[in-house]
């Protein structure tokens, strides 16, 4: 076979060629997923697609409900809608024998169409409405108290329908190696949270059985759990001293990173990023320290984005190439930041989809919006690509689907690629129609 | 009694009436119990005379305060018929004062000798009856004579008669009532058979036994009132010696033989004394041997062929109790051990393994801990904290009590060595005697327990170390037969072990993890464990899908602690057991709702797995009703005709757990709602389809205190 023509350019010597690990690593092409062709996927469901991966979600979740099941006897897995309720997903991890955690209304109600009994939800969230918790109420699902009005509030509503819901309060910490989130909950170490506990158990019209802490996002530090988890124990102890309150569950939140790499992180994700037994040793050695040799609560877990993020990617196609004036190669591709809000955080890996030829040098890749912000990843050593090749973003599963953007472009197809190869759409695509469909043109207008 | 339903009260007092006469032949049933009534009837003053003695016997029994239980029960007024018939055999009609007397005494025997018995391994059987008797008909010798009353034959004896058959063998069983009647014989044999089949066969079994051992011994002498004596002894002891103390088999079987030629050797030992004193020897030589044979099985190092039989009315019941036990939890308790561990581990050394695990150790574990992301291989070396395993909890295998524990011994570096302290922190715990679990290698200071602690199975006794010889952390675990470390070791099931391939999580109640595996305990589901719970007091309706029939059960706490569901048409027993329902039994009713419940929620594990698949066996009957009687019997040779297995499968979605049964002639699907909807019950067999639905009645508690 005759081999391809390659077009000559001339490359600034760099010192990156080589980093402190050694060679510049070797590119692989990923031209399937899941042992479907990329190319057909996208023949059939269009450019840019967005695609998930069943089996690894299923093991994913498997891999954290095994580490927790080695540690401990009692725990439930609440899986984080807001990271990706895509219906599919959710049934795929509802299959697997997780919970809901939902923070809104709009959330519960989605939680509850799909099926879910409310005895299986979590309701966190800084803003509940009277009839949010009116339908949280009638459901049985737990809600976890975030301030002293939603207290008030919640005492209301559990009045007015007559019955005395087990509730939790969320906690924050200062004392942690991580940035306090105290517009979450009550702060724990100023006294705060005591109060709040006091008055839910002098009222007695809600039923206090559960703590939460939530440490923060993409923890790479994971002390903080510990010392969270340990702090949460004391107190839990101490509220059954004092007010005779018995906790039953202990919610240490998510937060734990993915393997992406964080776009000011210098070691890749894969290093840097705890695994999830050491997520889990440090939550359940902290509960133990705490407990000090009682027997433990039981633990609630609300993992989002270790679950789902390795489990989606993104494909994106060549729009064109270019060359910008400091002499990057700059590649424009068909997704950009409007369906890939990660990228302002993540390094995301790309991986080319086809086989490539060439030399690897320094490339940006943009997005398809009319605005400078739209880059997908701002340098990365790739080979030549040309106008039509396709590209693989991955590790896009967590929260893209969720905060993803209507602007400018619309919304592309989402697709499930099953353990057996079977795949389907589980989100259509969105058109003109989608968004005319909502708008409404005044009378005086006409 | 399909289909005949005797009001409750009256069901009572006929017991008490019936159940003294059935109990000769170790039967509850009320027909055997007319039957042999009946066959005493053949003489009619003497059926007056056991009729006189059953009600000052039952009197004695409720006034003497032992219970209407125990008068419903009938064992110490059937010591009182037996007593009123062997006086009526000595003396030909006793005066109904004597009668009156000696049914008190065998009632005072009775009871003594049951309490003198208590918590040994052998029943009093006839032995109060020997003694009371031998007490009255000595005694009598000192009373005023008998009143003769001219015995009565019934016409019909004589009609049978004039048939020509020779009926001289029914003598034998008629000699168990001490009656000299032929139709006396033939109804108790139908008093027999009504009961049971197997004890039938047993009766013959008996007999042909007590005949081979006339041939063997007194060919040449002619048929005599020993040899009469010695056949329904010897028929007794095979009853219960086959049927009622030990579970109906081949082996049983022969036992039962056994045991009647012996009885007919007793019987020749024993004539010549008793008659010193002019006594019938009645059934001594029955109770005699029978009492020795269990004292003697004993002694037998595992209760196997046969094996103890457990408590029921019938043999083939005690049969189908015991396969069933047997052939779904093992032989040696329906638990096995648990995983000591939690989460998935790798069995890295099996039984008779390659490295240690050979000779008196062979039946030994060592588990570890692969990393879903690197083979075991590639990580030897490296730090303590590198091995997944290390620091994880060790739980107690079964419960038990702590026998020893040693701690202190540090933790090998990755490839040391300490061949000093071979088993390193370990901790031994006695569930048994001759049986003692032990879990080696442990991190030191991490053991919580200390000898003579109790502890639960499950309960964590310390941490996954390397210490003693360990060349890289693992937990080494056996069962061995002394509390001596090292001592010989003995192979044990585990229950509830999950075992994932490919997609797919299979449990297995019990297995032995083979070398390679990687095997889990259950995760536990509190909402499902909760949701099947049946707490005591609660209250459930079944409708059928047709809302033809409902049936309301009642749940109740059994002396086992088993919780038994109770409708109008039977009882199901579920087991006290946290990480699932475990439906041990359903008796009643084969067409009731309550049985399907015994069909499709057989088993159901409380794990937190999507997708399971295990195996169960439910009873045959209850999906092919109608050969019973057939299949009773021939369970005694082939035990695989009494029950079905069934593969079931559960499925997870957001509001149900769906469980589907294939037990080929059988389909049934369970769905259980995690939504507070009913449950909902298929079940298929051939062509015919039934639906039921289960729901908790709301409010059970308050309008139905307890």
């Amino acid at each position: 076979m005759k081999p391809p023509y390659e077009r000559p350019v001339i490359v600034r010597h760099q010192v990156g060629g080589l980093n402190k690990f050694g060679a510049q690593p070797a590119i692989r092409v990923y031209d399937k997923f899941e042992c479907v062709p990329v190319a057909d996927l996208v023949a059939q469901y269009g450019s840019p697609l967005v695609l998930f991966s069943e089996r690894v979600l299923r093991e994913r979740f498997r891999e954290l409900r095994d580490q927790l099941a080695s540690r401990v006897a009692r725990f439930t897995i609440a899986w984080s809608y807001k990271t990706n309720y895509l219906g599919a997903i959710c049934r795929v991890l509802h299959q697997e024998g997780a919970w809901a955690e939902v923070v809104s209304g709009l959330e519960l109600e989605m939680a509850l169409r799909l099926g879910m009994p409310g005895r299986q939800i979590i309701f966190n969230g800084p803003a509940k409405s009277d009839a949010d918790l009116d339908l949280a109420f009638r459901e049985g699902a737990h809600i976890h108290i975030d301030h002293l009005d939603e207290v008030a509030l919640a005492e209301r509503v559990a009045e007015r329908r007559g019955v005395r819901p087990s509730v939790g309060l969320r906690v924050n910490m200062t004392d942690l190696p991580v940035p306090c989130w105290d517009r979450f909950g009550f702060n724990l170490e100023n006294g705060a949270a005591m109060d709040a506990a006091r008055r839910i158990a002098k009222r007695g019209r809600l039923n206090l059985t559960a703590l939460h802490v939530h440490v923060g996002t993409f923890v790479q530090e994971r002390d903080a759990y510990e010392l969270a988890a340990c702090a949460l124990a004391k107190w839990a102890r101490q509220l059954r001293e004092e007010l005779d309150v018995h906790i039953d569950t202990i919610d240490m939140g998510g937060g734990f990173a993915s393997r992406n790499t964080l776009q000011t992180q210098y070691l890749p994700g894969e290093q840097a990023s705890p695994s999830l037994a050491q997520y889990a040793d440090s939550i359940v050695t902290g509960l133990e320290l705490g407990y000090a040799g009682q027997e433990l609560p039981r633990l609630v877990l609300e993992t989002g984005r270790a679950v789902v993020d390795d489990s989606g990617v993104i494909v994106a196609t060549v729009v064109g190439n270019k060359r910008l004036t400091d002499g990057r190669r700059a590649v424009v591709l068909d997704a950009g930041v409007n369906i890939l809000p990660t990228a302002y955080w993540y390094r995301h890996d790309i991986f080319p989809a086809q086989d490539v030829h060439g030399t690897a040098e320094p490339t940006v890749f943009f997005g398809p919006l009319c605005m400078n912000i739209d880059v997908v990843r701002d340098r990365i050593l790739f080979p030549s690509l040309k106008a039509g090749d396709r590209v693989v973003i991955a590790r896009t599963g967590a929260y893209n689907v969720t905060q993803w953007m209507q602007f400018i472009a619309a919304r592309p197809n989402v697709v499930m690629v099953s353990p057996t190869g079977e795949h389907s759409i589980i989100r259509r695509a969105e058109s003109l129609e989608t968004l005319l469909q909502q708008e409404h043109m005044p009378a005086w207008l006409a | 009694m399909a289909g005949l339903t005797i009001p409750q009260p009256l069901g009572r007092g006929l017991d008490t009436l019936l159940r003294p006469y059935s109990q000769v032949i170790f039967s509850r049933s009320r027909v055997s119990g007319a039957l042999i009534l009946l066959a005493v009837a053949t003489s009619p003053h003497v059926a007056v005379a056991t009729l006189l003695a059953v009600a000052v016997a039952q009197t004695v029994v409720i006034v003497a305060g032992l219970g209407v239980d125990a008068a419903r029960d009938g064992v110490h007024a059937s010591t009182a018929v037996l007593t009123t018939l062997a006086l009526a055999y000595g003396l030909g009609a006793p005066a109904p004062a004597l009668v009156a007397v000696s049914a008190v005494l065998a009632v005072c025997v009775s009871a003594a000798v049951r309490m003198a018995l208590s918590g040994g391994p052998a029943a009093p059987l006839s032995l109060p009856f020997v003694i009371s008797a031998w007490t009255a008909l000595l005694a009598s010798r000192v009373l005023p004579g008998a009143t003769a009353l001219a015995p009565a034959v019934w016409p019909i004896e004589s009609w049978i008669a004039s048939l020509g058959a020779s009926l001289s063998w029914l003598d034998v069983p008629a000699a168990i009532l001490f009656l000299p009647s032929a139709m006396a014989g033939l109804l108790l044999l139908s008093a027999i058979i009504w009961h049971s089949r197997i004890a039938a066969l047993l009766a013959l079994v008996g007999a042909a036994a007590a005949a081979l051992t006339r041939i063997v011994f007194r060919h040449e002498v002619g048929w005599s009132d020993v040899d009469l004596t010695a056949s329904f002894n010897a028929t007794l002891t095979s009853m219960a010696l086959g049927g009622v103390w030990f579970v109906p088999h081949p082996s049983s079987i022969l036992l039962a033989a056994a045991g009647a030629m012996l009885t007919c050797v007793v019987t020749y030992a024993l004539l010549p004394v008793a008659s010193t004193w002019s006594l019938p020897l009645l059934s001594l030589p029955f109770a005699v041997t029978t009492i020795a044979v269990m004292y003697a099985m004993r002694l037998r190092q595992q209760d196997r062929s046969p094996a103890s039989a457990p408590l029921a009315n019938r043999p083939e019941d005690a049969l189908s109790h015991h396969l069933m036990r047997v052939r779904r939890f093992g032989e040696f308790a329906w638990l096995p051990f648990r995983l000591p561990f939690r989460g998935p581990w790798l069995v890295t050394q099996g039984h008779n393994g390659a490295h240690t695990h050979k000779g008196p150790w062979r039946y030994a574990l060592d588990f570890e801990i692969a990393r879903p992301d690197a083979d075991l291989e590639s990580i030897r070396g490296g730090e303590l904290a590198d091995y997944a395993c290390y620091g994880l909890p060790v739980l107690a295998a079964g419960s038990g009590t702590v026998d020893s524990v040693v701690d202190g011994v540090a933790d090998n570096p990755i490839n040391g060595l300490n061949a000093r302290d071979n088993w390193g922190n370990v901790v031994v715990i006695a569930h048994a005697p001759n049986l003692f679990s032990v879990y080696a290698h442990l991190k030191p200071r991490s053991i919580r327990v200390k000898a003579g602690d109790l502890v639960k199975a499950g309960v964590e006794i310390g941490r996954c170390g390397n210490s003693g010889r360990s060349l890289v952390p693992h937990l080494h675990f056996q069962v061995q037969r002394t509390a001596v470390l090292g001592s010989e070791t003995v192979p044990v099931d585990f229950g509830d072990v999950i075992a994932r391939t490919n997609d797919r999580a299979t449990l297995s109640h019990r297995v032995i993890p083979a070398e390679g595996a990687v095997v889990r305990p259950l995760v536990l589901d509190e909402s499902l464990a909760q949701l099947l719970a049946f707490p005591p007091g609660s209250i459930w309706e079944l409708r059928s899908d047709d809302n033809q029939t409902v049936e309301i059960a009642t749940v109740d706490v059994d002396l086992w602690s088993r919780r038994v569901l109770q409708s109008s048409r039977g009882r199901l027993y579920v087991e006290p057991y946290d990480s699932g329902l475990i439906v041990v039994a359903f008796e009643g009713d084969r067409d009731s709702l309550l049985s399907m419940i015994r069909l499709a929620m057989t088993r159901v594990p409380f794990d937190q797995e999507g997708d399971l698949t295990w195996t169960d066996r439910v009873p045959r009957h209850l999906v092919w009703p109608g050969a019973e009687m057939f299949i009773d019997v021939a369970a005694v040779v082939a035990p695989g005709l009494t029950d079905l297995e069934l593969t079931l499968t559960s499925h997870r979605t957001e509001n149900a757990v769906t469980i589907d049964g294939d037990g080929g002639a059988v389909k049934t699907r369970l769905v259980i709602s995690t939504g507070g909807q009913p449950h909902v019950i298929d079940v298929q067999r051939g062509e015919t389809r039934r639906r039921v639905t289960l729901r908790r009645v709301p409010g059970d508690r308050e309008e139905n205190p307890k």
